[in-house]
């Protein structure tokens, strides 16, 4: 009896189990393959709420960009296979309209059904199309984290060198020893330098966060540093941005870019959704609004306790008075129940909601006086014409718009007071600064009404030093005030004439829409008629 | 083995159980190889040198933030240190780990038979492939101490220096092994035709750099379908055939991606148990071909 | 009663280099059977295919033809036939990290022992190889001698009935080459069949019952030391013997040989008397000094056989 070989049921199982292991990698590469659809569905979802297109608008050669198309489809895809997701507090855009469900989803964290419907059956042909997309590159919002390969076609362009055959996480040391080298540049001031260097060491490694940030950091403040202002004139207007912008300008939205880039990366750090909103909009580009908005995404994802404290102090300046109180008030209950500037600035807001409702009472006083002298003269009118029907009923509309303006006077006067009561213990308890800068102005304001024009140039003089944070917007009151008194200017407020003077000339857009604590038909009324 | 035999070996008593007899030889083996294994010289220094890298990077960036630091990003300095560590040490784990799998895998067979420990050891009532199952598993358990220790370090490393317990370096490791048991596999099938170690470590290497670049293969097949040219398409097609039977290690590139990608934006995880899956077909290949080769091998 | 083990016409072809169709015979047609209890004595100059042969028992390697059974069988890798034959290969090594009865434990494993059965085996073994001293050293410390001797209680950790032992005494000094001898003379006394390679022919004449010479790959001579040493007859040693005496002794059918100054040494054949072989040497004019009676050793039969003795012609006949 000869030994039994097994030898040829072996290679029949090792030729079973490779076909099983071309079955199962094929399987794989098809999870992979959804895998980047769903990250870039989900990065694509949460940029959407940003207000910003995927596709970029300038840059010719990208016309075919199939992005918005793709996304389009995708949300039909999910408005009819997704559940019904509540609607949360934030899930509002700028006009106050909820967001799309994709969106809603991927800001409450439903990974899971997210990914469930990319994976389903009837996403099969997006997903086909996306992969061909980015295949052929017409994917504009996506980068090397969903194919390496585009490391050498698009993004850094190393003629001949296969970045993408690097191992043992070489890419990721590339990375590093590329910052080494953009920090090394940015202290021996070569500012110019960094940037190809930052876009590759970031190209190579998408989830190198700190490199975006502190990149942006350098673009927008050590580099800008060095810069001069531009005056007016010598503004160019970009297309992109739909702005007038100089040097410095192009500058802060060249790092907005690049932290936009990180976000479209790793869609859900809240760093990057900071910087954007605090460092450049906030306090670079001074767009109130929009660093609002980046700022509330921020605090959305996992974040540090500064990140809601940033965007509550975004939103006061914004005008948003009773978001920031409502936001403070949590912050107490929430984060930090002994947090002094939480009990200050709820205080301040308060204040400021004073103020604004009584500014806006004045305003529409006015607008309510003017409106009765109109209405009395358009019934003098007809009694003269004869038509005694059409005069009377302008008599009862000026005697309507008398009321209104007599109740505004005291809604004015209350507010006024109210702000008073709220700025005379803070100064008597902390000195607190912003309530003696306000509770001047107020003073100075009433100065102004009863024509004691010096006495308020004066209390603004000693308010704008008071508080910094608003020396500009009191310097231009005091303009104002100057101006309406017909006293002198002093030369920088020639200067600060002039140049918004020029601004207004090359003005592209709409100032922001204030935000109303008072319904004044006569407002709306006149802005009608004007119109 | 025959039931006649079964009924001497149960008849010695001592001796019990055919399942027990079957796993038994193939264990004390793989306890043995384990013992031998972790007194090499050339894994001792691999290992040392890369604990050494993983706390060295400590100090390493410690030096380097000495330029990068700047006093109104202070907090962020001090992630990109934590970012540094966390590549050198993923590195250093991926280069020492597949260089210690490779080295080991390569060298079990051939060495003994080299020093004629497998006369010994086969003339003794334990067939081949179960001598094979042994050495393989002992191979299996020094891949995985040598991963266990060094991630272990990397571990502590990271908390000392993030504070925060990063759990998902397990899954990291987890999947870390079931590439290595790939290389490992195929290591030790070719170790298997060879009576020196030099050749199948060389292979292995090999196999680990192949089994890398097979993502180019697929570049190919997309780049020559396209082609209208006969020659081109034929070149994809072949292509493609490798992609499809190579293994394909950047699949696991996933453990990386959990290291790296922020804890609220985790990767999906049904890719672990595919990828699991994928680690042991793999590994019962090279196991079976290792099979195959070495049963009629002369020794 | 059945030879335990048994060779039909083995043949050992290796090719040598990939394409070449060059090969070379390391067996040829070899037959030999063991018989229960004895020790056969597998001889033959280096490179003759001893080592070859005792592969193919243990399954290491494979004849390209021809048939082995052990105990009847030819399935020679089956698993009790394996519990059977214990191994002492050539010149293996043992490894140094383990103590003595570390490296006894695992073997034994091997076999599928274990618990205190297995220690008790163990210690039994290392008494019958008289290693219970070193027990608890590493083998990193043990002398040539005393690896043989774990190699050899390795070997015995089954009971084996068979024992294959490959060169069991190359290297070791006389005493323990003695006492080697003895274990295995005992071993043998125990029932035991044993298959002894060696090419140190004294060591396995003083032990073997049957043997068997190699040489080039081919069987030369095979049977029991009393059937192959059939050369018997008697030395004389005269003094002087002269050119003319020298001729009359050639007559008579006698050799002279180890011709030293003053004495001479005669080889009587086996056919002639002493009685006759004294009177040749009276009619010669010799004086004997010395009659003793002669048996052929086995170092003169390989001699005769395969043409030098083993060790000094090796290199040539490996080829």
């Amino acid at each position: 009896m000869k030994p039994k070989s097994y030898t040829w049921h072996v290679i029949a199982a090792i030729v079973i189990l490779l076909f099983l292991s071309t079955v199962q990698g094929a399987r794989l590469s098809g999870l992979r393959e959804t895998e980047s659809f769903y990250r870039w569905v989900l990065s694509a979802s949460l940029q959407s709420r940003l207000g910003q297109t995927l596709e970029p608008d300038e840059a010719p050669d990208l016309a075919e960009a199939m992005d918005e198309e793709l996304f389009a489809k995708v949300l039909d895809l999910a408005e009819a296979g997704l559940p019904e997701l509540p609607i949360e507090e934030d899930d509002f855009d700028n006009e106050d309209n909820p967001h799309h469900v994709l969106l809603r989803a991927a800001r409450q964290d439903e990974d899971k059904l997210i990914y469930d419907l990319v994976a389903s059956a009837e996403a099969r042909p997006l997903q086909d199309e996306f992969h061909k997309h980015l295949a052929n590159n017409l994917l504009q919002s996506a980068g090397t984290q969903f194919r390496a390969a585009l490391l050498y076609d698009k993004e850094t362009r190393v003629e001949g060198v296969g970045l993408t055959s690097l191992f043992f996480n070489f890419r990721n040391f590339a990375a590093n020893l590329l910052w080494l080298q953009v920090d090394k540049f940015f202290h021996r001031g070569e500012m110019h330098r960094m940037l190809p260097l930052m876009r590759m060491s970031v190209a190579l490694d998408p989830n190198f966060v700190d490199a975006y940030l502190l990149g942006a950091w350098h673009l927008a403040y050590n580099l800008t540093a060095q810069l001069p202002d531009t005056p007016e004139p010598l503004k160019k207007f970009h297309p992109k941005y739909k702005k007038r912008l100089g040097i410095k300008e192009e500058w802060y939205y060249v790092a907005a870019d690049f932290l936009k880039d990180g976000i479209k990366k790793n869609p859900r750090d809240y760093r990057l959704y900071f910087d954007l909103g605090y460092a450049i909009y906030e306090n670079k580009l001074i767009d109130h609004a929009k660093a609002v908005l980046y700022l509330t995404d921020a605090r959305r994802y996992q974040h540090d306790t500064w990140v809601p404290r940033m965007l509550y102090l975004a939103m006061w300046r914004n005008g948003q008075y009773e978001d920031a109180i409502k936001g403070w008030g949590n912050y107490l209950e929430e984060i930090d129940p002994d947090s002094i500037p939480a009990i200050r600035f709820i205080q301040v807001n308060r204040g400021y909601l004073a103020e604004a409702k009584a500014a806006q009472a004045d305003e529409c006083k006015a607008a309510a006086q003017a409106a009765r002298k109109r209405f009395a003269e358009l019934a003098d009118e007809a009694r003269e014409r004869g038509d005694l029907q059409q005069a009377g009923q302008h008599e009862s509309e000026a005697r309507i718009a008398q009321e209104v303006a007599t109740e505004m006077t005291a809604l004015a006067e209350e507010e006024w007071e109210n702000a008073r009561k709220i700025w005379t213990p803070m100064i008597q308890m902390d000195e607190d600064n912003i309530a003696i800068a306000r509770l001047r102005r107020q003073k100075a304001m009433r100065n102004v009404s009863e024509g004691r024009y010096l006495e308020a140039v004066a209390e603004l003089e000693l308010a704008r030093y008071e508080m910094l944070q608003s020396f500009d917007e009191i310097s231009d009151l005091m303009i104002e005030v100057k101006q309406k008194a017909g006293l002198p200017l002093t030369t920088s407020e020639l200067r600060a004439v002039e140049r918004h003077r020029e601004a207004a000339l090359y003005e592209t857009e709409d100032p922001p829409k204030k935000i109303r604590y008072i319904e004044c038909t006569y407002l709306d009324e006149t802005v009608d008629t004007e119109a | 083995m025959s039931a006649e035999s079964t009924a001497v070996i149960s008849a010695e008593g001592s001796r019990s159980g055919v399942l027990g007899s079957y796993i038994r030889g193939p264990w004390a083996i793989a306890a043995y190889t384990w013992k031998e294994g972790i007194r090499k010289k050339t894994l001792l220094g691999f290992l040392l040198l890369s604990l050494l890298v993983i706390f060295g990077s400590t100090f390493m960036t410690a030096f380097m933030a000495s330029t990068t630091i700047s006093s109104t990003t202070a907090n962020v300095e001090i992630e990109v240190e934590a970012k540094i560590i966390k590549d050198i040490c993923v590195s250093a784990i991926a280069i020492f780990g597949i260089l210690i799998t490779i080295f080991i895998s390569a060298s079990v067979v051939p060495t003994e038979l080299e020093n004629k420990v497998v006369y010994t050891i086969l003339s003794k009532p334990l067939r081949r492939y179960q001598y094979l199952a042994g050495k393989f598993l002992g191979v299996q358990l020094i891949v995985i101490a040598n991963l266990v220790l060094m991630s272990t370090l990397f571990f502590v490393a990271l908390y000392a220096k993030e504070g925060i317990w990063p759990s998902l370096l397990l899954w990291s490791a987890l999947l870390t092994y079931f590439q290595f048991l790939i290389v490992s596999a195929f290591t030790f099938a070719v170790s298997c035709t060879s009576t020196s170690s030099v050749l199948p470590t060389i292979a292995g290497l090999f196999i680990y750099i192949i089994g890398n670049l097979t993502e180019y293969l697929q570049d190919v097949y997309e780049k020559g379908v396209e082609s209208e040219r006969l020659f081109d398409t034929m070149i994809a097609n072949i292509a493609h055939g490798l992609y499809l039977v190579l293994p394909n290690l950047r699949n696991f590139d996933m453990k990386d991606q959990i290291l790296y990608l922020p804890s609220n934006d985790p990767p999906v995880d049904i890719m672990i148990p595919n990828l699991i899956a994928y680690g042991l077909v793999f590994a019962a290949v090279g196991y079976l071909l290792a099979w195959v080769l070495f049963a009629r091998k002369e020794l | 009663m059945a030879p335990v083990i048994e060779a039909l016409d083995l043949c050992k072809t290796y090719e040598v280099g990939l394409f070449s169709s060059q090969s070379v015979e390391a067996l040829k047609d070899v037959n030999f059977s063991i018989n229960a209890g004895e020790i056969f004595g597998y001889l033959g100059p280096n490179g003759s295919g001893k080592t070859t042969t005792i592969k193919m028992l243990l399954g290491l390697i494979f004849p390209t033809s021809g048939t082995m059974k052990i105990l009847g069988r030819e399935d020679i890798a089956a698993y009790d036939i394996r519990m059977k034959i214990g191994f002492l290969p050539e010149g293996a090594y043992y490894p140094e990290f383990l103590k003595g009865a570390e490296i006894l434990r695992f073997y034994g494993k091997l076999y599928g022992m274990r618990g205190k059965a297995l220690n008790a085996r163990v210690d039994e073994v290392l008494d019958v190889v008289g290693m219970t001293h070193a027990r608890k050293r590493l083998l990193r410390g043990y002398s040539k001698g005393m690896r043989q001797r774990i190699g050899l209680a390795q070997a015995l950790l089954s009971d084996p009935e068979i024992l294959i032992l490959d060169e069991p005494t190359t290297g070791l000094d006389p005493v323990a080459r003695k006492e080697m001898r003895d274990i295995l003379a005992s071993l043998r006394d125990q029932g035991k069949t044993l298959l002894i390679s060696s090419h140190e022919l004294n060591e396995v004449e003083l032990i073997s019952d049957r043997v068997a010479i190699l040489d080039g790959g081919q069987m030369r001579v095979t049977g029991t030391l009393d059937d192959l040493l059939t050369e018997r007859g008697l030395t004389m040693v005269v003094e002087e013997v002269g050119p003319e005496a020298k001729a009359k002794l050639n007559a008579a059918n006698i050799q002279t040989d180890d011709e030293a100054t003053g004495r001479v040494l005669l080889r009587v054949p086996s056919s002639m008397s002493t009685y006759e072989a004294m009177e040749a040497c009276k009619q010669a004019g010799l004086n004997v000094t010395s009659i003793a009676p002669r048996r052929e050793t086995l170092e003169e039969l390989f001699v005769r056989t395969v043409g030098a003795p083993p060790g000094e012609e090796s290199a040539a006949t490996a080829s």
